[in-house]
């Protein structure tokens, strides 16, 4: 009762004319965004802090969610009708989408993914609205040791889901630790690595790195690359209908790739990625007609289309229930909370219980904005593909530059962003992932201060510090997790 | 030879942040002084930077290595991102991001000289009022900034 209860307060929050504005905005933006091939959420996400700023807080967190399901949204409209990825969760819907446009069936392919996305996001908001809660309550027993658990745990895992080189992976987690330790140290006032630069007292800025990482490199990226578009299959209005087989052989991919969609979310890394990977497995695996993916299977379309739309409310249990951001998208949410002088947290759902039930509720009306907004539009956000290069990079360079410029008026972060855009550049041509960098730069200082104070308090013994019940668990979770699947592979090829 | 070329790099700055660390009061582990956390990353980090690049330089055969880092159009815009809070910092905002933004059109070769310096015209002068006029951003101004805002506040 209580839940509801609060739900409604945050309806109310939501429902204010100001906050249904930005989140249909956010939702639009998202939706370009996700259609948009190279600039993801999260480049967008990292560009658009600097308008949050005179936002409120939950405004903000509000606009930020609607980008973020929009872009998942967005991102199914290319990949079935360009064979396309707007982004990186809606390669596996380009396999089935793309074949059954060509085979005619494209509007039932959008229809069943957009029905799937609300269906999923719906549910995923369910399961962050208990999840969140329990696991708040929990966390405020949660003493530096565990903190300094659920960092380290969270990293590693990073590190093992992001894909790539392992190597790599662990490089860029170090160097965003060791750039997070730059500035005035927390306990003892000591200034670390400042090279006599005021502006880097506070530390490195968050956003001018990930815009930099994100939004720069993304930029000149693109600009290396050569167009490849194709003709846009066309959609009337009576094609986005699907057949009644069609919806039977959908309702359960979505209701499985739901589920699946939110735990994977729970998890460090790209989860949207991972469980549209995960969702295609298992439907394959459960068709009755397995032949039929990769030649046009509605499945295909609908299970990975409800994965990942799940996997961003999973995404948002760890960051509101810990305050804990756990995907580089979350650690962008983390940086506009700070902007505004909140830290999530525990205690964030006792100390501004409108701004997670505000944000909650507004993620169940973006939800209804989207499904709305997708369907009859389908062929006009088709079209924003063709926009070309030349006039998208430069109107994206000039965003991210005054954007930083804006946050603080600082040069030293304009010089910030000039290096670690041509830095995030070469580093991801070469496959080094920025996520665990950017993750470990937030991380960071938290897993510093809380080791520092596990440390002083168990007076230097290390075991103490493990060995307690839920610090204890978490690593031992964790070890399990990381350690199975490669002894399992082991096992398998041995016994081949 | 990107590759190596990045390690080495790595590398170079993990020892230079160790020194740093180590310069730093380190403490003992009962006692943890402001180094000892940088020292105990820059340890990991030298220790895989290290691990890294010898793989790098035992690889013989050609690897795929991406694309070229010389390409005019990735060149020119790290030069404009360098360039930028220079120009800001000498010249006003309009000015400055003028130049930067017809710049970059003229680089990724956006339809005719005269388009692309329309264009660029528009979107600072766009900008400038969606960013100084609407969100109150403090830009370096100059006489042209304070015309375009005092039209804002009379309109």
């Amino acid at each position: 009762m209580d839940v509801l209860q609060q739900l409604m307060m945050g309806f109310q929050v939501a429902a204010t004319p100001s906050n249904l504005m930005w989140a249909f905005i956010g939702a639009l933006v998202g939706t370009i965004v996700g259609v948009l091939p190279g600039i993801g959420p999260l480049g967008s996400m990292a560009i658009l802090l600097s308008f949050t700023l005179n936002m409120e807080a939950t405004t903000a967190m509000i606009f930020f969610a609607g980008i973020y399901y929009g872009s998942m949204y967005g991102g199914s409209t290319t990949s079935i009708l360009l064979n396309i990825p707007g982004e990186a969760a809606s390669v596996v819907t380009c396999i089935d989408g793309y074949k059954m446009a060509q085979k005619g069936r494209g509007g039932a392919a959008l229809t069943i993914s957009a029905v799937g996305s609300f269906v999923a996001g719906t549910l995923s908001i369910i399961g962050l609205m208990f999840a969140a809660a329990v696991l708040a309550d929990a966390a405020l027993k949660f003493g530096p040791p565990e903190f300094f658990a659920i960092g380290a745990v969270g990293l590693l895992f990073l590190v093992r889901l992001s894909g790539g080189s392992l190597i790599k992976n662990m490089i860029m987690l170090l160097i965003g630790l060791a750039l997070s330790t730059i500035g005035t140290d927390r306990l003892h006032g000591t200034s670390r690595f400042t090279f006599g630069i005021n502006e880097l007292g506070q530390g490195v800025e968050f956003l001018p790195v990930a815009m930099g990482l994100f939004g720069i490199a993304e930029v000149m990226l693109t600009a290396v690359e050569k167009d490849q578009l194709g003709e846009i299959i066309k959609i009337r209005m009576r094609d986005l209908l699907p057949r009644l087989t069609e919806w039977k052989r959908s309702i359960a991919p979505i209701f499985r790739g739901s589920i699946l969609g939110f735990f994977i979310g729970l998890l460090p890394g790209p989860s949207p990625v991972i469980s549209t990977f995960v969702s295609y497995m298992v439907e394959k695996k459960s068709s009755k007609h397995p032949e039929e993916f990769g030649e046009g299977a509605i499945e295909g379309v609908a299970g990975p289309e409800a994965a990942n739309n799940a996997a961003v409310g999973g995404a948002y249990v760890p960051l509101l229930a810990l305050g804990v951001p756990f995907t580089p998208a979350m650690a962008v949410v983390v940086g506009a909370l700070m902007l505004h002088g909140i830290t999530p947290g525990p205690m964030l759902m006792v100390e501004k219980p409108q701004l997670f039930w505000g944000v909650i509720a507004s993620m169940y009306i973006g939800n209804i904005m989207l499904l709305v907004l997708n369907l009859p539009l389908v062929q006009l956000f088709g079209q924003i593909t063709k926009v070309p290069k030349p006039i998208l990079l430069p109107l994206i360079t000039l965003m991210c530059l005054v954007g930083v410029y804006s946050v603080n008026s600082s040069f030293v972060d304009l010089y910030v962003l000039a290096l670690f855009g041509i830095l995030g550049f070469v580093l991801r041509d070469l496959g080094y992932s920025p996520a665990p960098l950017v993750l470990a730069l937030v991380i960071g200082p938290m897993m510093e201060t809380a080791l520092r104070e596990s440390l002083m308090i168990n007076q230097g013994a290390i075991a103490p510090m493990i060995f307690r019940p839920i610090a204890g668990t978490i690593y031992l979770a964790a070890a399990i997790a990381l350690i199975i699947p490669p002894v399992y592979r082991a096992i398998r090829r041995k016994g081949k | 030879m990107k590759e190596r070329f990045v390690s080495i790099g790595i590398l170079v700055f993990a020892l230079v942040y160790l020194s740093g660390s180590i310069s730093l009061k380190v403490g003992t582990l009962a006692q943890p002084g402001a180094g000892q956390f940088p020292a105990a990353i820059a340890f990991c980090l030298l220790a895989i930077a290290a691990y890294h690049a010898w793989r790098t330089f035992r690889k013989t055969e050609t690897v795929n290595e991406g694309r070229s880092w010389t390409q005019i159009a990735p060149a020119g815009i790290a030069v404009a991102l360098v360039v930028y809070p220079v120009l800001l910092k000498t010249l006003s905002f309009l000015l400055s991001t003028f130049i930067v933004l017809f710049a970059l059109f003229l680089l990724l070769r956006f339809k005719t000289t005269l388009v692309s310096f329309l264009t660029a015209l528009f979107t600072t002068i766009l900008a400038f009022i969606l960013f100084a006029g609407f969100l109150g951003v403090v830009v370096p101004g100059g006489v042209m900034e304070e015309f375009i805002l005092r039209i804002m506040e009379r309109g």
